[in-house]
């Protein structure tokens, strides 16, 4: 697909072309928010035969929009010509007699469209020039030349007018072409890699940004005084970006970087330089996760939940992508205290924030306030802190709530003084207690106490016994209603939920809910207008049930594991709608998308408790309790892709997944300059900040005659290595290099037949610059036991099997191959000379 | 090209991957060697051998053959059966009611679809054949022997069968009316062979004994458009050439074989001069391509081959009991196929299994495959012998693209 934006009116239009030769003219209408992109004309360009291009679909618009060029087909050159109010395009094929196009380019400033072409020939590359002619259909005159530019040559930037004419861009020089005078720099910053891209700075044409395979950034500059005949052509280095595919100059020297082979990144040009010399500063990075060569899922934290871990990128940019889906937490505080059985959030005295948390502990309560960021422990007058609360919570009339084993009290929000007690008759203690801002629903055993929040009282409406013990409660009002009109309850020793209407308490419905576990949780919600009855169990296990508010029925059970320890319900507001955050050890959200529940893991490791929190240093927040502490943090938006990224700084191949060792094992490559006394790779590589590394050592005689020259000072030399990494943290552990030439193609992870040890199967080629393929390669049986890595077995191939094995990436992947293969490796491995011969 | 290198490089996306098929199958296709799969030709007379032969470009699958007695067979070649031949779809005999008199000189499918084939022979009848039934059904009597015949390849708007005639004139048959149209007069001495161009329908080829190779727009009333000139650049156009009143000669000896690339903007000539040239098929200019000196010492029509979409472009060249593969764009020499024992009359290129065949006098049918795929078929005969029951050229192919074309 190629963009371009021709100006023939007041405003650009975009051209498209697709791989599938549809070509078509968009525009864009409408202001502001209310944009509509319209088709202004299209067709289809293909040709029923001919050769497409060995180097790609080029397509140009002139710069005075007469008309659109393609190259799509060898030998011919395709012009639509640009008509004001046509809606299809028609194309026509002009013949060219110069074959292997590198690129075309329209100039600036002729009264005849004209391109510009850099083709190939047996003799090298050569420039040319045509005006077309519009009306004949064909090239009228070719108005100058230039045979011989230099071998590489590969790209043309058309330079607007005043200059006019075109810059070269080749391996080693850059030239700028008129009719007239021609200029050829050779700038030794550019020789070590090769420029793959340009973006124009000015729209006269004097600056450009060039940049290159190494992810360097250049300027370009054109300078052309008016006492001289030739213009000068300079080029800077600005600095270090991602490998870029394009760039474009945004405005006030800020800069699009778009990367294939890595992050994209939004880059700001500075007038002074920085400490280490660059203009450059990155504003924003883009995460590209292209292109992958391989990847493994694997379970990381063993939860259930499968990360893909992705080799991306390639070369500077290679990096280790993990990947999973979730919701995240970003912490943004955090208090370290142990044991925290509850946790509310309240606002005293401040109608818009809270600024409260009440914590309770076995035995004894505590009460933080927070002021700004700062956390101080204070108390309220009227809560009892010598006992555990089992629920604290703002209610109606500016009071507020605490509920421990013992009593209700009701204490007034201003003055902090305890207005009411409330407890429950005979002495007896509360074990389960649920509330709003009206109303508190207690249990003691198995009876159920029904109590109004009156002001400066609380009022015992009714009471009930039920058959089994009370688990757990909840009264939350469901949908716009100002009092709950019934009360969920779990049960012990049945295990069912029921629906108690209020404030009668008569039963509503009853549910049970099969097996042994108690449920531990309850909570009555509405999803998208949808009421639902959530319980969760002992063991992690959800059950939910759709509520029908008029006739008062359960219905459509479903079960859902969520995690393995026992899971508290909690309800909370995010982008205004409603979620439940389940805590257990396995944290979840539980929300609703197109009718449907939603079960989204939290990237975090173990909540026990957890509370809305808004307060003033931190709106919108979740306050978690953990077993060491409690984070407060914002939570994303739901559903979202988490992308953790591990630099390797050199281009990753295969990797596979040893579970038993908790480890990665990755084939790289990278390319090293040969420097004085060895081997030097430039920038920071994974590989040399391992543990332990290690080199293939030359085990058979097999080898040593394939084995190339050892390279020339200052060549470039492709290097495979194999690096162990740590699941866990990600550090390089081990890093093995192959010998030079010997491309690692093909890893997995596998045991022998009966041996208890796993081993990494490294497969690999012999690959010698002569020859087109390769004729030999090895396998290499790895093991890798505290830290270190052993080299165990390696094997000949004499039989091509591993370069059969490249061309299909599967080999050795293949679970029945490998079986095979390896079976036979097993049983021969105890007689020296080892005849693999491939079974399958 | 190295292999590893740039699978590798395609998997990061820095080669098309469009390059690196063409060149693997180019690369491919210059290391032909002879593979034992032959045609089943039990039924077959023994002193008959396949005088012609046509693939039809529906899906490169049916290969059609002209029998010196006059018999046709089509064999299905992408299944081989056991012996190592392809399986008969169906055949004629030589001899039988309705078949050629003579030998046959030219076989070629509908090009649309696999539902209609055309023959011609010496004995002046062009047949139309339906391979389902393997029943005649049309026929048009000729005045003179025939030399070739060739329906366009591209042709919506005709369907015109071309007719080399014995009698210098192309005879056009239009097979929707079942009668010849019109004639194209000016060659002197018989028409060796006709081809219309693969990206203009109106536009067709002949060559003459003549030595002159001649386009003609069927359009128009005029003689020709042009005639391709061995000696000058340009080739004349009929206004100038009337006025010099000699038809410039494309070879010094006549036209044994003439082909247009696959996508119609070359046009490849082989004289009896040993010489190949290389024709820009709008200007008529002669392209400066040498490929060197071959020798050939058949005056017979040969049919040559070329690859579609490869880079670089190849030819396949019968000369004499060799095949030579060519670059076409730099005359560069990449293979000699020797297998023959007598003259090659044609060589056939399958660009879906990519495997070449070749025919000849000496009554051989010869099947070429790609060198890779020769060492596998070699060590599959060691594998286990379950895998054996399926057809070989089919997994030998699977095996190798299904993971890169997809």
């Amino acid at each position: 697909m190629h963009l371009f934006t021709p100006m023939n009116e007041k405003k650009d239009l975009l051209f498209i072309l697709t791989t599938r030769y549809c070509a078509m003219i968009l525009e864009c209408v409408g202001d502001g928010d209310q944009l509509e992109i319209l088709t202004r004309a299209h067709g289809n360009v293909a040709d029923k035969i001919g050769k497409p291009c060995e180097t790609g679909m080029i397509a140009i618009v002139d710069p005075q929009a007469r008309c659109i060029v393609l190259r799509l087909y060898e030998g011919l050159i395709k012009v639509i010509p640009l008509d004001k109010d046509n809606n299809e395009l028609k194309a026509y094929n002009i013949r060219v007699d110069e074959l292997q196009i590198q690129d075309i380019e329209f100039l600036y400033g002729c009264s005849n469209p004209t391109i510009i072409i850099i083709y190939q020939d047996t003799h090298g590359r050569h420039i040319r020039t045509h005006e077309i002619s519009l009306k004949e259909k064909e090239f009228s005159k070719m108005p100058w030349k230039q045979d011989n530019v230099e071998m590489e040559a590969s790209t043309i930037i058309a330079v607007p007018e005043p200059y006019g004419g075109a810059i070269i861009i080749g391996q080693e020089t850059i030239s700028y072409f008129t009719s007239s005078t021609h200029v050829t720099v050779a700038p030794a910053l550019i020789k070590t890699s090769t420029i793959v891209c340009y973006g124009k700075v000015d729209a006269n044409g004097s600056r450009y940004l060039l940049g290159d395979m190494s992810g360097r950034l250049f300027m370009l500059l054109l300078d052309k005084s008016d006492d001289r005949p030739e213009a000068l052509v300079k080029l800077e280095l600005l600095g270090e970006t991602s490998i870029p595919e394009c760039l474009t100059y945004l405005d006030n020297g800020v800069v699009f970087v778009g990367s294939r082979l890595g992050d994209s990144q939004l880059v700001k040009l500075n007038t002074e330089p920085d400490a280490s010399g660059h203009y450059v500063t990155v504003m924003q990075t883009f995460n590209n996760l292209g292109p992958i060569v391989d990847m493994v899922v694997v379970d990381l934290e063993r939860q259930g939940q499968g990360q893909l871990v992705t080799c991306s990128g390639a070369f500077k940019e290679g990096s280790l992508r993990i990947i999973r889906n979730g919701i995240g937490i970003h912490e943004q505080a955090s208090i370290e205290l142990e044991g925290i059985k509850g946790m509310w959030s309240l606002s005293v005295n401040s109608p818009k924030f809270n600024n409260t948390i009440v914590l309770s502990f076995v035995g004894l309560t505590r009460v933080l306030t927070l002021s700004g960021e700062e956390v101080e422990e204070t108390e309220i007058a009227g809560f009892v802190s010598d006992q555990q609360t089992f629920l604290s919570a703002n209610v109606k009339y500016e009071q507020l709530l605490q509920v421990t084993g013992t009593s209700c009290r009701l204490v007034n929000e201003s003055t902090g003084q305890l207005v009411c007690e409330w407890r429950p008759p005979e002495g007896r203690n509360i074990s389960v207690v649920a509330a709003n801002i009206n109303q508190v629903v207690a249990a003691a055993g198995q009876l159920i106490y029904y109590v109004v929040i009156q002001p400066g009282t609380l009022q015992l409406e009714a009471q009930t016994t039920v058959e089994h013990e009370v688990a757990c409660l909840d009264v939350s009002p469901l949908w716009e209603e100002e009092m709950a009109s019934v009360v969920a309850v779990g049960l012990w020793t049945d295990i069912s939920a029921r629906v108690l209407a209020l404030p009668t308490l008569e039963e509503n419905a009853k549910e049970f809910l099969g097996g042994d576990i108690i449920p531990r949780s309850i909570l009555m919600t509405t999803f998208e207008g949808h009421h639902y009855l959530l319980c969760a169990m002992g063991d992690g296990q959800l059950f939910y049930f759709s509520y029908a508010s008029a006739t008062g029925y359960l219905s459509d059970k479903k079960k859902v594991v969520l995690g393995t320890q026992p899971t508290t319900l909690r309800r909370f507001r995010s982008f205004s709608s409603t979620n439940v955050f389940a805590c257990s050890d396995r944290p979840t959200v539980i929300y609703s998308s197109n009718h449907k529940l939603v079960f989204s893991k939290v990237n975090l490791r173990e909540v026990t408790h957890m509370c809305p929190l808004n307060a003033e240093a931190y709106p919108n927040s979740l306050a978690l309790a953990t077993s060491e502490g409690i984070t407060i943090g914002t939570i994303d938006e739901i559903q979202k892709l988490h992308i953790r990224t591990v630099p390797l700084g050199e281009t990753p191949r295969r990797i596979g997944y040893q579970e038993e060792t908790e480890t990665f094992g990755v084939i790289t490559m990278r390319v090293d300059v040969m420097g004085d006394i060895g081997l030097r790779s430039g920038g920071t590589v994974a590989s040399i900040g391992a543990h332990s590394t290690s080199s293939a050592i030359t085990t058979s005689s097999l080898l040593k005659p394939s084995m190339p020259p050892p390279p020339e000072l200052g060549q470039e030399v492709e290097t495979h290595n194999l690096l162990i990494i740590s699941q866990n943290t990600f550090e390089v552990l081990h890093y093995h290099s192959f010998h030079l030439g010997e491309y690692a193609l093909s890893i997995c992870s596998t045991r022998l037949k009966d041996d208890p040890t796993v081993y990494y199967v490294v497969g690999t080629a012999l690959v010698n610059p002569e020859e087109s393929e390769s004729k030999q390669g090895r396998i290499i049986l790895f093991s890798h036991a505290e830290g270190k890595l052993q080299q165990l077995v390696s094997i000949q191939d004499e039989s091509q099997i591993l370069d059969r094995g490249e061309p299909k990436p599967a080999f050795g992947r293949l679970g029945k191959a490998r079986q095979v293969v390896f079976k036979q490796l097993c049983e021969s491995r105890s007689d020296c000379d080892d005849v693999l011969r491939p079974v399958c | 090209m190295e292999t590893v290198k740039s699978t590798e490089r395609v998997r990061c996306g820095q080669l098309s991957s469009q390059k690196y098929r063409s060149s693997i199958r180019s690369c491919l296709a210059a290391s032909h060697v002879m593979s034992n799969v032959s045609l089943d030709q039990k039924e077959q007379v023994a002193t008959s051998h396949i005088t012609y032969a046509d693939l039809e470009s529906v899906d490169y699958k049916y290969l059609l053959c002209g029998q010196s007695d006059g018999g046709l067979a089509i064999y299905d070649t992408s299944v081989v059966k056991e012996g190592c031949v392809y399986g008969e779809v169906g055949s004629i005999k030589g001899g039988r009611r309705g078949t050629h008199k003579y030998q046959v000189e030219c076989v070629q499918w509908y090009p649309a679809d696999a539902g209609l084939f055309s023959t011609s022979s010496r004995d002046k009848k062009v047949k139309i054949w339906d391979p389902n039934r393997m029943k005649l059904v049309d026929q048009f009597d000729m005045d003179c022997h025939i030399n070739h015949h060739q329906m366009s390849p591209v042709a919506t708007k005709h369907s015109i069968l071309a007719v080399a005639g014995e009698n210098g004139e192309v005879i056009l048959c239009d097979l929707r009316t079942g009668t010849s149209t019109h004639r194209l007069t000016g060659h002197e001495g018989p028409v060796r062979a006709t081809q219309w161009s693969p990206r203009r329908q109106h536009i067709l080829v002949s060559s003459g004994r003549d030595r002159t190779v001649r386009m003609w727009d069927i359009r128009t009333s005029q003689a020709f458009i042009m005639a391709l000139d061995g000696n000058h650049q340009v080739g004349e156009n009929s206004k100038r050439a009337k006025k010099m009143k000699r038809i410039p000669h494309a070879h010094v000896g006549q036209v044994v074989s003439f082909c247009f690339t696959h996508d119609g903007l070359w046009l490849l000539t082989f004289g009896h001069d040993g010489e190949l040239k290389l024709w820009n098929t709008s200007t008529g200019k002669k392209m400066d391509v040498r490929y060197g000196e071959m020798l050939i010492d058949s005056r017979r029509n040969l049919r040559m081959a070329v690859t579609p979409s490869m880079h670089p472009d190849l030819v396949f060249l019968p000369c004499n009991t060799k095949v030579l593969v060519v670059e076409i764009l730099t005359g560069r020499l990449v293979n000699v196929l020797s297998g023959h024992f007598s003259t090659v009359f044609g060589a056939l290129y399958n660009p879906s299994s990519m495997n070449l065949y070749t025919f000849g006098n000496d009554q051989n049918f010869i099947t070429w495959t790609p060198k890779v795929f020769e060492s596998n078929d070699f060590e599959e005969e060691n594998w286990n012998t379950d895998l054996q029951e399926l057809p070989k050229r089919n997994r030998v192919t699977q095996d190798n693209w299904s993971s890169d074309e997809g």
